[in-house]
């Protein structure tokens, strides 16, 4: 029984820590908070790589005023984002879509999570099977001495 | 070269080859992102004239619509107002045709675009899109942008940059083609 506890108050720890992140992560429905992270969603159409919240450009300027307006006439984080889209393109957000060149963006680090795990197993395996090194005929007799000076 | 080498050379180059395909077919897209909206119904937009009246797009079914976005300092604006002024002298008793003005990004304000007007001539509506708006529902990124609607709702064609008497009687055109 002592010998579990070290691991249950681990689990305990990482169970509680686990569930602060994602109560903290939640996304807030208060107003400016949702405002704000529209801003940061969505790319200044007029500026090059800079946020709705980042840029001073009159469109952007625009848009922060036009995102608080669309919210308080009840609109909800999608579809502000989808008449953006509609007006602008994809292009205006910075998160990548889930179809096409977005789909890439997504599936290339999967990808390549899943290749290199794989890579290092292959390699760990095969140095695993394989003598680090491989011993001399000078190796071997002192072994071979070894051993009948062991029994002698 | 080992065979294994050789096979991973070969797997990379494929990877590359395949990722170069997904980006040229986006690029290839692109051009449909930026403006497209030829084909879409009109965005719902709602200007007020410089007369103090106000216009919604839904006001305007029925008719074929152009829609200049300009203002008084942007070079090609100036450029191309010729061929404006040309197409209304044109066109512009047709009962069936409205051409609408909407100035953006004018730090000059309402009373310098009305000093331009009065002096340019500037016979067809003109409005004013200081909360830049009607800029944002279009999707607008410069000016001038011209767009023409068809009676049915829908955009027939849009240009961006200064355009000839020949490009908006082609845009005119492709709106009757719709409707």
């Amino acid at each position: 029984m002592r010998r579990w506890l070290p691991w249950t108050a681990l689990v305990a720890v990482v169970a509680v820590a686990i569930g602060v992140a994602i109560t903290r992560s939640e996304p807030s429905s208060d107003p400016e908070a949702r405002a704000r992270r529209l801003e940061r969603e969505l790319t200044c159409p007029v500026c090059t790589g800079e946020s709705i919240a980042e840029s001073n450009a009159p469109e952007a300027r625009a848009i922060r005023a036009d995102i608080r307006d669309r919210i308080a006439a009840g609109q909800s984080d999608a579809q502000i984002r989808q008449a953006y889209v509609d007006a602008y393109g994809e292009r205006l957000v910075l998160k990548p879509g889930s179809d096409g060149i977005g789909l890439v963006a997504w599936g290339l680090p999967v990808v390549a999570l899943v290749g290199g795990a794989a890579v290092i197993a292959v390699a760990l395996r095969r140095w695993s099977a394989q003598p680090r090194l491989a011993a001399s005929a000078d190796d071997e007799d002192v072994v071979r001495h070894a051993r009948v000076r062991g029994r002698a | 070269m080992s065979r294994r080498v050789r096979v991973g050379a070969l797997a990379v180059a494929a990877v590359i080859v395949v990722l170069g395909v997904v980006l040229a077919l986006n690029v290839e897209n692109a051009p449909t992102d930026e403006g497209g909206w030829v084909g879409r119904p009109a965005p719902s937009f709602a200007v007020e004239t410089l007369d103090g009246e106000r216009i919604t797009a839904a006001d305007l079914r029925g008719r074929v619509v152009l829609i200049n976005f300009w203002n008084t300092w942007c070079i090609p604006c100036i450029e191309e107002a010729p061929a404006l002024k040309k197409l209304h002298a044109a066109y512009g008793d047709d009962p069936g045709f409205v051409m609408l003005g909407i100035v953006r990004d004018e730090p000059g304000g309402e009373s310098l675009v009305r000093r331009y007007v009065a002096d340019e001539g500037v016979g067809w509506t003109i409005a004013m899109d200081d909360d830049l708006k009607a800029s944002l529902a279009w999707g607008v990124t410069g000016q001038p942008e011209t767009y023409v609607i068809a009676p049915d709702g829908t955009v027939a064609s849009e240009l961006r940059g200064a355009a000839t008497f020949e490009h908006l009687e082609q845009m005119l055109a492709a709106a009757e083609g719709v409707a």
